[in-house]
Parts: structure tokens; C-alpha cells; sequence
């Protein structure tokens, strides 16, 4: 244990000594703190009078404030205002602290399927190598030839429009960049001296790569997928945004920007700085998340990696 | 091995890759009501007419085994026809119809992106770890960090709402109206920029470079990135060479050395990234032209895909499937024709 709890020492005060890992560590906590705390910062507004429509057993489904086209400012009532009431006047406020739950969620789902299956596949095409990696791979070049978003576009349009075919679409787009990373691991790891050692030993193929190899590629998955759980929020707003979201009433980053579309391009005269609320709000939460995770993913970058951590 | 032998061993690997995209696509229109598969092998509005569906469905044999109708699909597209979408239109004509709105948009994003991010690369690299690495740092970060809509939006709020210098859209109504319907502007590329220089009515050029300004900016920001990130890494590590110290030693002034010596190797770990790039601007493409309501294909493809015209969108996702193909391909052949230790391996 003790050389462990050394190197964890020497990985903490790696990452002091860099100001961006500290902001990347302070900002995906404070999402995390956002997250778990999100039913006693913003608690349904259920049964007040002002409230023209809400449910009380999805918490997701934002409470609606009246049909009114108008937003209404950032008051006491509503901290960032409300968006403009076509489908209906949602509170910005709860939007984003729901939306945030709703992003981890998204994120580490689709991370943890992606990974579920790059792993796997990542491990078998790299260690029996042959016509099984030769097919495994052909199928990743197939995935890896289209757009990422406009592959996640056309899997959500034909399937339908709701979370669990939302996830698995981004998904299946993002699985194949895993299988090539593990799979290079598996390559690398195959002929060296450990591995050959415990093969010796009369070891199995699963222990072998479950024991040995995976625990020796664990570090550069790790800082992919840190900064992957960004990215694919990052791509289901841009979903949401297009109109390919959960639905209108949902508690989605992205879809409450696509609500205030009309106030700047649609709009004949106003000016849509005086509506700046609607969204600057919920494109910061987006910047700031994706943001975070990037920065993290740098710093567990210069903590974790070998080759890097030492210079 | 020489360049050709690379060349046909590189064409041959494409044919599985192509076999698997179109096998993806037709997978998807398996999941699709008979109806929606028979719009994807109509080419008439009266094969869609409820008379005459079974007629269509006989034709294209949606009947038959599914490996029946994988032949005739792939016959279909390679004949050029990607089937009907919701307004009975021929999606292969209407993706032909807004290839300029795109093409511009992402050739000269494409070309921004190139020389601005090598340029940045560089000084990047020649500044390492002092004001302008940093500030290059912080820039890259939050490209690969912003929601491409939201700083199209942004953008559009002041540029266009508060100041009305640059607006949404393809061309000014003037243009449609005063110059196009009556004929009095022939189209000859359908690059609005490049037509105007044609036609000699250099207004309606300047008007199309004003309706291009913020969706390039948008677009381009974004992949600026990485092009910057691979260059200033790869220039680091080419002024670290000893060629460079011995330019130097004999007194070459730096600036040529960074132009010369240095630059010319560090662009080759560049070109790798280049199918990347490509595949970002592919996807951005839909993103920005949906926000600025640039009437392409991308703008086409997110409108369908909320209307749930599914044709449309698998069409416009081959499309753009075949377009990633090629560019990797041009990428791979002139990466091998650039480094001579790629064909040689």
C-alpha cells in the first residue's frame, strides 16, 4: 500500500501545480454539487396558483408559468427568467438545475455503454488478433466513416424521439473510438514479459486480459472517456437544440436554446439582446460542463499517465 | 512498394468500407414501415398513391428476400436515385439543388481553418509557454468546448438583432427579386460569391460574403482547434531537430528557418488530421446552417429529420458517408505521396 498512497501523492501535487486542472476539478464538482442537490434547489413548484400546468412524479418534466409569447425577465420568482411561452413559459432556472442532472445522466450512460462495448470488443480484437480482429475492425471503419452527429441525426429520426433511443444513438456512435484504443493497448501489452510470464503459469485467456492487460490500459481509457462525457453532451444538446430532444417540456440544456430560436431570427423588430436571459443562461451551463470535463481530462492526463506524469 | 501499388491496395480496402456503409443504411430502412421503405425506391409521386403502392412494392420487389431488395437498393443509389421525400421531391435533385449554399459555407471555413490554424500552430510553437502559447491554449480549449449553436446564436443576437450588419440567410430579397426570378442573373456555379464576379454584379457578391460571414466564423471555430493543437505539437517537436539547430548554427535568419525548415516536416502530422477536420465540418455544416437558416444540405437534412422524413435524411447521411470515404482516401494517397516512409512500411 504504501508506494500506492506515494504515487497518489505525487498525482495530487501534479495536479496543484497546474491553475487549469484546479478550475476543470472545481467546475465538474460544482456540477456534481448542482446534480445531487437538484430537488432542494429548485423543488416543484407543483400546486401554486401560478402554475398552469406540472407534474409531480417526473421532476424532468418542467413546470409551466402560462402560454403569455413574451419571456418574462429574471425576478425573485424566476432567478433567470422564463423562456418565451410557445410551448409554454418554463422557469430558466429550474431548466438548468434539472438539465444538469439530466446531462450526467446522458453523459455517463452513454460513456459507460460505449465503454461497455469498446472494452469488449477492444479486448478480443487485440488478443486473438486474426479474422476476428480483421472483422471487428472493418465493422469499426464502417462506424467511423460517417459524421458523428449527422449518424446520431439519422438513428434518432428513424427509431424515434425519446431518451433511452437518444442515448443509444450517440452510442453507437461512440463505441468505435474505444475499440481502437483498447485494442492498441491489447497489442501493445500482448508480448510483453508479465503477460507471457502468467500465460506460462497456465493463467486463462479472460483472467489474462481481465487481471493483467486491462489494469495496464485502464489510465489512457480513463482520460478518454473524462473528456468524452463533455463531448457527448455536447452532442445531445446539439440533438435537442435540432429539435431531436426528449420533448419540449423537458429539463434539457439544449432544448432550452432551441426555444429562443424565434426571438432572433424569427422576430420582426425588438431587439434580442433585451431577451439575452433566455439564452445565455442555458448555453453558459452547457459551455461551463463540457468545459469542465475537458480541463479534468488534461489534468488526469498529466496525473495518470506514465509517460507524461514524470517530466 | 510504389505509389500505384499503394494506390490500387488502398482503392481495394474500399470496397468492404463501402459494403458496410450502404449495409448500415439499408439495416436502418429494414426498421421502416413498408411504406416509408417504398419512398425510398420511388422516383415518381404516383408510385407513392395508395392505388399503386402494391404496383411499386411488386416493382422494387419489397417482398422478396431481404438480400433481393439490398440489390436493388444499391442499384438504385448507384443509378443516382435516393428516393422521394415528404413533398414527393427527388431527394438525389434537392441534395443537388443546395450543394452551393454548403459548398460554400464549408470550402471557405475549410480554407480558414488551414491557414489559421497552421499560422497559430506556429507561432504557438515559436512562443512555447510565454503569452501567445497560452493565449492559443485558452482559445483551443474553449472552441473544443463551445455549443457551436449557442455561439452561432450569440452571434446572430448582436450582429444581427442589435446592429444589423450581418443577417440570417442565404442572399438579401433584393437579390431573389430584383436580380434572379427576372432573370437578370444567371447562375452558372450556384456559388452566389462566385456568380456575381461571373455575372459582373459585383453587389450581390458583397451581399452573399455579408450573409457568409458569421455562419464561416461559427463553423470555423470549432475545428480551428485541432488544427492548431496538431501543428503547435508537431512544430515543438520539429524545431527541436538537429537540422533546425544546424540552420541555425550557419546563421540562417529564424524566420526562415520556422518557414523553410521547420514548418515544411511539421505539416505532415497535419494532413492526418485532416479527415477529421472534414468529418467536423460535415457536422457542423447541419448545426450552423440551421441556425443561420441557410438554405443547404444540412439545413435540409435537420428539417427533415424533424419532420420525420426519413428518406431524406438516410440519403443525405450516404451522401455524406461517400464524401468522409473520398476525403480519406485523397488524405491517405497524398499523406503516402508526402512521406515516403507510409508506402514503404
Amino acid at each position: 500500500m504504501q508506494p500506492r498512497i506515494r504515487e497518489a501523492k505525487f498525482g495530487l501535487n501534479r495536479m496543484k501545480q497546474n491553475p487549469l486542472s484546479i478550475v476543470g476539478l472545481a467546475i465538474t464538482l460544482g456540477f456534481v454539487v448542482i446534480a445531487l442537490a437538484a430537488p432542494l434547489l429548485a423543488p416543484s413548484p407543483c400546486g401554486r396558483p401560478e402554475v398552469v400546468s406540472c407534474n409531480p412524479n417526473d421532476p424532468f418534466v418542467m413546470p409551466n408559468y402560462g402560454y403569455e409569447t413574451e419571456p418574462l425577465p429574471p425576478s425573485a420568482d424566476h432567478p433567470f427568467g422564463t423562456t418565451p411561452g410557445r410551448p409554454g413559459r418554463y422557469d430558466i432556472y429550474y431548466g438548468v438545475v434539472w438539465g444538469t442532472r439530466n446531462a450526467f445522466r446522458v453523459g455517463i450512460v452513454v460513456v459507460g455503454l460505449a465503454l461497455l462495448i469498446g472494452i469488449l470488443l477492444g479486448l478480443v480484437a487485440g488478443y486473438y488478433g486474426g479474422i476476428l480482429d480483421e472483422i471487428i475492425m472493418r465493422i469499426v471503419d464502417v462506424f467511423l466513416t460517417f459524421p458523428s452527429l449527422i449518424l446520431a441525426i439519422a438513428i434518432v429520426a428513424a427509431f424515434g424521439q425519446n431518451l433511452g433511443n437518444i442515448m443509444i444513438a450517440v452510442a453507437i456512435v461512440w463505441w468505435p473510438s474505444y475499440v481502437r484504443l483498447v485494442r492498441g493497448d491489447v497489442l501493445a501489452a500482448r508480448e510483453e514479459g508479465y503477460v507471457q510470464s502468467v500465460r506460462a503459469l497456465g493463467a486463462s485467456d479472460a483472467r489474462i486480459m481481465v487481471r493483467h492487460i486491462l489494469p495496464n490500459a485502464v489510465y489512457p481509457i480513463l482520460i478518454l472517456a473524462s473528456m468524452d462525457i463533455g463531448s457527448v453532451v455536447l452532442v445531445v444538446a446539439a440533438l435537442s437544440f435540432l429539435g431531436l430532444g426528449v420533448g419540449s417540456n423537458y429539463a434539457d440544456w439544449g432544448g432550452l436554446v432551441n426555444f429562443t430560436r424565434d426571438l432572433i431570427v424569427g422576430q420582426a423588430g425588438g431587439d434580442p439582446l433585451a431577451y439575452w436571459y433566455t439564452y445565455v443562461y442555458p448555453g453558459l451551463f452547457i459551455f461551463l460542463f463540457v468545459l469542465g470535463w475537458n480541463l479534468l481530462g488534461d489534468a488526469l492526463r498529466d496525473v495518470l499517465d506514465p509517460r507524461v506524469r514524470r517530466r | 512498394m510504389n505509389l500505384r501499388v499503394y494506390i490500387i491496395r488502398r482503392l481495394l480496402l474500399l470496397i468492404p468500407v463501402i459494403l458496410g456503409v450502404t449495409l448500415l443504411i439499408f439495416a436502418v430502412l429494414q426498421f421502416l414501415t413498408p411504406f416509408q421503405r417504398a419512398a425510398a425506391f420511388a422516383t415518381n409521386p404516383q408510385d407513392l398513391r395508395p392505388e399503386n403502392i402494391d404496383r411499386t412494392i411488386e416493382r422494387y420487389h419489397l417482398n422478396d428476400p431481404v438480400w433481393v431488395q439490398y440489390g436493388i437498393w444499391i442499384q438504385q443509389v448507384f443509378t443516382g436515385n435516393l428516393g422521394l421525400d415528404r413533398n414527393q421531391r427527388s431527394v438525389a435533385t434537392v441534395l443537388v439543388q443546395r450543394a452551393p449554399a454548403t459548398v460554400e459555407l464549408a470550402v471557405y471555413s475549410g480554407i480558414i481553418i488551414v491557414i489559421g490554424g497552421i499560422w497559430q500552430g506556429t507561432v504557438a510553437a515559436r512562443w512555447k509557454d510565454r503569452a501567445p502559447d497560452h493565449a492559443t491554449r485558452v482559445l483551443a480549449i474553449s472552441g473544443w468546448s463551445l455549443p457551436t449553436f449557442w455561439l452561432g446564436l450569440l452571434l446572430l443576437a448582436f450582429f444581427y438583432g442589435r446592429v444589423n450588419w450581418f443577417p440570417p440567410g442565404i442572399v438579401s430579397d433584393w437579390v431573389t427579386i430584383d436580380r434572379v426570378n427576372p432573370g437578370a442573373f444567371t447562375r452558372h456555379t450556384g456559388l452566389y460569391t462566385v456568380d456575381g464576379i461571373l455575372n459582373g454584379q459585383l453587389d450581390v457578391t458583397w451581399d452573399a460574403i455579408v450573409h457568409l460571414v458569421l455562419p464561416v466564423f461559427t463553423l470555423s471555430f470549432v475545428s480551428w482547434a485541432i488544427i492548431t493543437r496538431i501543428m503547435r505539437s508537431s512544430m515543438i517537436e520539429a524545431l527541436s531537430r538537429d537540422y533546425v539547430k544546424f540552420a541555425r548554427a550557419k546563421g540562417v535568419p529564424e524566420s526562415v528557418v520556422v518557414r523553410r525548415h521547420a514548418r515544411r516536416n511539421a505539416l505532415i502530422p497535419v494532413a492526418t488530421v485532416s479527415g477529421f477536420v472534414v468529418a467536423g465540418l460535415l457536422n457542423g455544416v447541419v448545426i450552423t446552417e440551421t441556425v443561420f437558416v441557410r438554405p443547404g444540405l444540412g439545413e435540409y437534412a435537420a428539417s427533415a429529420a424533424v419532420n420525420l422524413d426519413i428518406t431524406a435524411v438516410l440519403g443525405f447521411t450516404l451522401v455524406n458517408a461517400f464524401l468522409l470515404v473520398i476525403t480519406n482516401l485523397v488524405v491517405d494517397i497524398m499523406y503516402a505521396y508526402i512521406d515516403p516512409r507510409i508506402r514503404l512500411e
